[in-house]
């Protein structure tokens, strides 16, 4: 069994990674920036297999010989994206990317050292969570989990899972996790509670890693420990990545498109592949939860407004028809699964004469505001914020583009959960307190990357303090 | 001196308002867990729950759609909440039968905590097999 379930979460993280170093700019050794470019792979790995697993499962059914097509498909690829990646890299130089000002500040050391010793202890706490609570919580088990379980033990009849008789399991969420679980138990042949909780644990830590990493050369190498260990001390990640619940993997996609625009915006010379890997990130957003398709329409608005003023309408276009590259195949697959498999969205086909009576009940609009002020609070940025007019912001010409991207990105994601809330069919004060901290989990992370992107960092200012004492 | 100034403010606003939160956050939940964890049942509910389960799983007919009934249901929020999570928890053990939180079918399963007296009263339900821990399979004449 072991092997088995390291083979089956090995292949997709391979694929991840040779997908990402084929899409990356070229740098000299393929080990350079090796842990943004590995905690990337997670996601997209598993994102991607659980996709050529769902259509296999549509043209085939539940049989053995997918995994031998799988290990040969995966294997075949790897090798040959391997020797394409060899064969074709250019040296770019690397402080194309990478913020020029790297210097040692005596602060480091004890970031580091702070930051390991965060991720240790949340590491441990995940796994006592997980084993206090193997299942996970109430929507693990309820939704993605069960999912998994109907497509595992129903074979052929897999499809049961979409019955308009368990709506109140929404049959209608995409299948990234259900999908992924169910692979790898086919794989090891049984249904370990192991498997759901690896790849939360995947995608909680390669969330952090994720930030960390890209911020270490965004930059500099104390603001990346700093956004990290915010997130090591943000106590509802850790605790909703051991819940097994799709935010956090969601979560992960909304920051990976983020960074990878601001790698994009950075570049001086434009690397389209970039784009097709944040036009990846988008779709597997959106076949991760149904948030994600807000999120892709979301990002084709904050992009328009922010290239079109600026870079004008044949850039913009430029642009979008290269992240549509990687976006289409994976939309029309949800396309698909929208439109032939699972039932009316709940929230959707409940709409009517009365969405309308909703949308001029200002009592509503009241009773979100005062919940979404609430919640702010709870996610502790008014540290931040304190934080920030302490150390003042620091937004370089060169990341102007990217940085209004994601804080567009931000507002109008938060914007168009308000309106959900607004014409929600369900009871406002229960579906405010059983989904509102959860949305606001998704984008935690993304405002962290936003937030430390723009304010001044440690190097910078001891670099200044250093000048003005010469 | 003013630049020296802010550095100092820098390492100050970095301890107070990053690193120490974080830390006490990241330490307390460690601390709390380890309390719930050692606490904790061997099994957890959820297993617990799917045990009650696992012989009925093994004689109902597979891709089948059956009903439910609970003594839960009674109008009381605290029993309705675990009405609802039990059923959700039956659904998740009994995978791929189809669950449905109703009486008219054929094949409906019992899920009850106490001796059943009123529940089944005004139902054509016929006790066709009784498990351990409150599990009973009933039948629906009226249904085929």
């Amino acid at each position: 069994m072991t092997f088995s379930l390291c083979l089956s979460i090995l292949i997709p993280l391979v694929l991840g990674f040779v997908l990402v170093l084929f899409l990356w700019p070229n740098q000299k050794p393929f080990y350079y920036s090796f842990l943004l470019k590995g905690s990337l792979s997670a996601g997209l790995g598993f994102g991607i297999s659980s996709i050529i697993f769902f259509l296999w499962l549509l043209v085939f059914g539940l049989g053995n010989i997918f995994f031998i097509f799988e290990k040969a498909l995966l294997l075949f690829l790897t090798m040959g994206l391997l020797y394409y990646v060899i064969k074709t890299r250019k040296y770019f130089i690397p402080s194309e990317i990478h913020q020029e000002k790297h210097i040692e500040i005596n602060v480091n050391r004890n970031l580091s050292i702070t930051f390991y010793i965060l991720f240790i202890f949340a590491l441990l706490t995940f796994i006592f969570l997980s084993l206090r609570n193997p299942h996970g919580n109430w929507d693990a088990w309820a939704i993605w989990n069960m999912r998994a379980r109907f497509i595992f033990r129903g074979r052929e009849h897999w499809k049961d899972a979409f019955t308009n008789l368990l709506d109140w399991s929404h049959p209608d969420y995409p299948l990234l996790i259900p999908l992924t679980i169910a692979r790898i138990w086919k794989y090891i042949g049984s249904e370990s509670c192991v498997v759901p909780t690896l790849l939360a644990m995947f995608f909680t830590f390669s969330t952090i890693l994720l930030i960390f990493s890209s911020l270490n050369i965004l930059r500099s190498k104390s603001q990346g420990y700093l956004a990290g260990i915010v997130l090591l001390g943000t106590s509802c990640l850790i605790k909703h990545g051991a819940s097994q619940y799709a935010d956090v993997p969601l979560g992960f996609f909304f920051v990976a498109t983020l960074i990878l625009f601001t790698f994009y915006d950075r570049l001086p010379i434009k690397y389209n592949r970039i784009l097709i890997l944040t036009g990846i990130t988008v779709g597997l957003s959106a076949w991760t939860k149904n948030e994600g398709l807000l999120f892709l329409l979301v990002v084709v608005i904050a992009r328009s407004l922010v290239i079109i003023p600026i870079q004008g309408w044949k850039n913009f276009f430029r642009q979008i028809f290269i992240f549509l590259l990687g976006l289409i195949p994976i939309l029309i697959i949800i396309l698909y699964f929208k439109t032939n498999i699972a039932p009316p969205n709940d929230l959707l086909s409940s709409q009517g004469l009365k969405t309308f009576d909703r949308l001029i009940d200002f009592s509503r609009y009241f009773q979100i505001s005062k919940a979404y002020i609430i919640i702010s609070i709870t996610f502790m940025p008014l540290l931040l914020i304190v934080y920030l007019f302490i150390v003042g912001i620091s937004r370089e010409k060169k990341d102007k583009v990217s940085t209004n991207t994601s804080l567009i990105i931000l507002s109008l994601m938060l914007t168009g959960y308000f309106f959900i809330f607004v014409v929600t069919p369900y009871d406002l004060n229960w579906h405010l307190g059983s989904a509102l901290d959860r949305l606001f989990l998704q984008l935690w992370p993304s405002f962290i990357f936003y937030f430390f992107m723009i304010v001044r960092t440690p190097e910078d200012i001891y670099l200044k303090t250093k000048l003005a004492h010469q | 001196m003013k630049e020296v100034e802010n550095s100092d403010k820098v390492k100050i606003g970095m301890l107070l308002l990053i690193l120490l939160p974080a830390l006490v956050t990241n330490l307390l939940m460690f601390g709390v867990e380890i309390k719930k964890y050692r606490k904790s049942l061997i099994k957890n509910e959820v297993t617990m729950h799917e045990d009650r389960f696992v012989i009925l799983k093994k004689i109902l007919p597979p891709q089948s759609v059956v009903g439910y009934i609970t003594d839960q249901q009674t109008g009381n929020s605290v029993k309705e909440y675990y009405a609802v999570k039990e059923y959700y928890l039956t659904q998740y053990a009994l995978s791929p039968i189809i669950i449905v939180n109703e009486k008219s079918r054929h094949l409906v399963i019992g899920n009850f905590h106490e001796p059943i007296n009123n529940v089944l009263k005004d139902t054509n339900l016929i006790l066709f097999k009784e498990f351990d821990n409150g599990v009973m399979l009933f039948k629906n004449e009226k249904v085929k």
